[in-house]
């Protein structure tokens, strides 16, 4: 449990429905300028710390869930984690709904990439439905981005298919859960070509399936967790903008984000300066 | 579990056929105005010289690297003050004459030369100071100040010194219409439509064998014709088409990263809108929320919304928007009346009078932003028209936009644009007295001074609050009447792969583009 004093601050017992106590941002300082303007950061060891603050008070909503979470919460774990291992249990499985993956082997199989290398798909795939989508796309060495393309929207077609079969019908709820399935294709192949090493097509399928997760009005695929995913990756490569947007966009929702508002501003502003000039264009 | 077994059982892949020889066919908001990348002044124009020029220095569309196909090597010299760039052999322009160095260093002279009217060169005039050939290939630009990273302030296209007579160049020379660059295709604009024709380089290697650029138009229509698959794509699809192209299986919607914002321009020359509480009165006048409604098709409340308010030159998720000033969702007549009449407007007979004179309003509206806001000048005519304003109004197209609205030659008394800007939001050519794309003149000694104090911060503190300040200024001032940001949405045909979409540039990654025939 982490009732934890971080920094010098104590961010109170974890406790379900509550708030760690914290305020943002953490740091104020003032520049060594003449106007000394102020400067506002954050300390992302305590965005850690709030992390597993929020992590403890789950498991005190709910303490059934304890030995299933290494699992669920595999996608997420750092490095320094341990692997999750087993499969879930069946009353287990609810807690898939809404998620991009279609069962625990999918679990498994994305752990296996992270583990050793995109090469698991051929281990998996005749286990995990993501890992028998995404087989023909790895040739031993390479993902191929356009196959991983083209078999997200087959696998998305195949289930919306076999949920005609299963509800006698076409309902209207089936495209956006089959639009669940394109995404877990894409985002598993993006982290196989993260670890195969290519960099440039793993971004393209990440763009993809934030792409294709912002469906509109009120889109129940929206992860925000993943798409601040993306907006990380946009800021590692130094381009602010689309980080802006997506955080702007979540903020209502999850205010909690607006930490991450104060170094990316701060990062924009820099990048603008040694940027190339522009004119408005009409 | 029959679902899985069934997911399982997925097999191998039935490939398209690459189609070689393909022709794209989109539709844009415009035909572009000039071919000719010193005098482009619309996006259109933007994605269109992308295709035939080479910029400099690009930055790559998915992983921002920064990255050249004509720079082979570059070395910073002079203690910061100068840049030693060294150009790969073998390019070629679409005339066949070899690239070299003579071509950089005639670009940036031409950028420099007074008699080129481009407000594209102005801005490098202010940090390049001149450039010399040091060989076949060698170049070395010099800069008026040292440069910490001088490839990202380099990111003009190069342009063919062979083709013209002078570095004085001109928009009216036939370049604009048929240039020669070094891009991935070589283009022409005709009447209707713009084509783009495949040029085989060593640095480029395209798969598609020709673009087609068309006029947009009718929304429906541009919508039915890519449903059928007379074209493959269109570059800004109507807010009130997207939710149907979402849900169809032979068409992609993609992002198309772009900070644009609209606005009402207010002609603050024109003695009835001198005063700002008329200005104040017609922020008040303007219901944004019904605007939006009626022309875009978003309802109060909806989430996600692609357009969203905002109360300065700004989009709400930059640094710079100050979010202290408040938006106007909605009118508010009693107040509008009030500031009216406090600035000394009467009304007679319902209608607004300066002394004994009605005010009619002459309103423009930029033609193509009818697309994505249906009947938009109408409804703010309405809107003008209810709370007492006679108006007269009118589309304008876009060269009549770029050659007199812009360049503050219309008698417009409002008019309704938008600007687009890519990571760099400046905007001090829109309302400084010396600016640039000033449409109507305006003039404010303390908008000047914020300005001024944004070109000439030292720290990036400095120039946020420099911006914020300015924002609120121009929020009370009103030489704008501040609408909306609407998020820019393209669509393409399936069949088209690898059609990553570069934000602002567009085509920056056109060689990867393919057409696979399923």
């Amino acid at each position: 449990m982490v009732g934890c004093a971080c920094g010098g601050a104590d961010l109170g017992e974890p406790r379900a429905g509550g708030n760690p106590q914290t305020t943002l941002p953490h740091y104020r300082f003032n520049e060594q300028t003449e106007r000394r303007a102020e400067v506002a950061a954050n300390d992302p060891s305590m965005l850690l710390a709030l992390s597993e603050w929020h992590l403890d008070a789950a498991k005190v909503a709910y303490p059934q869930i304890a030995s299933a979470l290494p699992l669920l919460m595999s996608s997420w774990r750092l490095p320094v984690d341990p692997d999750a291992e087993g499969a879930l249990e069946k009353d287990a499985f609810a807690w898939l709904f809404a998620r991009s993956v279609l069962c625990s082997e999918d679990m498994l199989f994305l752990q296996a990439v992270d583990a050793a290398g995109a090469g698991a798909v051929t281990e998996w795939a005749d286990k995990s439905p993501l890992a028998a989508a995404l087989a023909p796309a790895y040739n031993g060495e390479k993902v191929d981005r356009e196959v991983v393309l083209d078999q997200s929207v087959r696998l998305m077609r195949q289930a919306q298919a076999a949920m005609v079969v299963l509800s006698g019908g076409e309902a209207g709820h089936h495209r956006p859960f089959a639009l669940f399935v394109r995404l877990g294709v894409l985002r598993a192949g993006m982290r196989m070509a993260d670890k195969a090493g290519q960099y440039r097509d793993a971004g393209i399928l990440r763009l993809e399936a934030l792409e294709r997760m912002e469906g509109g009005k009120g889109s129940v695929q929206r992860d925000p967790a993943f798409a601040l995913s993306v907006a990380a990756w946009d800021v590692n490569n130094r381009s602010p903008l689309r980080p802006e947007d997506i955080l702007h966009n979540l903020i209502p929702d999850f205010p909690a984000l607006g930490a991450a508002r104060t170094p990316l501003e701060a990062l924009h502003l820099r990048l603008n300066r040694n940027a190339a000039p522009s004119t408005p264009v009409h | 579990m029959e679902l899985r077994r069934t997911f399982l059982a997925l097999g191998g892949l039935a490939m398209g056929v690459l189609g070689t020889g393909a022709t794209l066919n989109y539709f844009e908001e415009s035909l572009p105005t000039s071919l000719n990348p010193l005098f482009g002044e619309t996006m259109v124009d933007s994605r269109a010289q992308e295709l035939v020029f080479d910029r400099l220095w690009y930055n790559d569309a998915v992983t921002n690297e920064l990255k050249s196909r004509i720079v082979s090597r570059h070395e910073v010299a002079e203690a910061g003050r100068a840049i030693k760039i060294t150009l790969k052999e073998g390019i070629t322009w679409h005339d066949g004459t070899a690239m070299t160095s003579k071509d950089l260093c005639f670009t940036v002279k031409a950028m420099l030369d007074s008699g080129t009217p481009s407000v594209v060169a102005a801005a490098y005039q202010e940090f390049i100071a001149g450039c010399e050939t040091q060989g076949a290939n060698q170049a070395l630009i010099r800069f008026r100040k040292v440069l910490p990273k001088p490839r990202a302030r380099l990111g003009f296209h190069i342009l063919p010194a062979h083709q013209f007579d002078s570095t004085a160049i001109s928009p009216d020379l036939e370049f604009s219409a048929r240039p020669t660059g070094t891009g991935a295709f070589k283009g022409a604009r005709a009447r209707r439509e713009v084509i783009f024709d495949q040029y085989s380089n060593s640095h480029h290697s395209p798969s598609v064998m020709q673009l087609q650029l068309r006029e947009g138009g009718d929304p429906l229509l541009q919508i039915r014709t890519l449903e059928g698959g007379e074209v493959q794509g269109i570059i800004v699809v109507p807010p009130g088409s997207r939710a149907d192209l979402r849900a169809s299986d032979e068409v992609t919607l993609k992002s198309y990263d772009l900070r644009s914002w609209w606005f009402v321009a207010v002609n603050t020359s024109n003695p009835a809108l001198q005063d700002k509480r008329v200005r104040q009165a017609l922020n008040l006048i303007i219901d944004r929320t019904e605007l939006r409604e009626y022309t875009i098709g978003v309802k109060p409340g909806d989430r996600n919304s692609p357009c969203e308010f905002i109360s300065g030159p700004f989009v709400q998720s930059s640094p710079y928007y100050n979010r202290t000033v408040p938006t106007v969702p909605s009118a508010n007549r009693a107040k509008a009346d009030q500031l009216l009449k406090s600035a000394g407007l009467t009304r007679v007979g319902g209608r607004w009078h300066v002394g004994d004179q009605p005010i009619t309003l002459k309103i423009g509206m930029q033609s193509n932003l009818n697309n994505e806001a249906t009947d938009l000048l109408e409804q703010v005519g309405n809107q003008l028209g209810d709370a007492g304003f006679d108006r007269q109004t009118s589309k304008v197209g876009a060269d009549e936009w770029s050659q007199e609205v812009v360049s503050g030659q219309s008698d417009f008394d409002l008019v309704i644009g938008k600007w687009s800007f890519g990571l760099v939001e400046a905007v001090n050519d829109l309302f400084h007295t010396n600016g640039r794309k000033n449409i109507f003149g305006y003039s404010d000694s303390a908008v000047d001074e914020l300005l001024n104090a944004y070109e000439d911060a030292v720290t990036d503190t400095d120039q946020k609050d420099a911006y914020h300040k300015l924002h609120a200024r121009l929020a009370d001032e009103l030489p704008y009447l501040f609408l909306w940001k609407l998020d820019t949405k393209s669509a393409w045909r399936t069949e088209v792969r690898g059609n990553v979409i570069t934000p602002y540039f567009y085509f920056t990654e056109i060689d990867s583009w393919k057409v696979v025939e399923d």
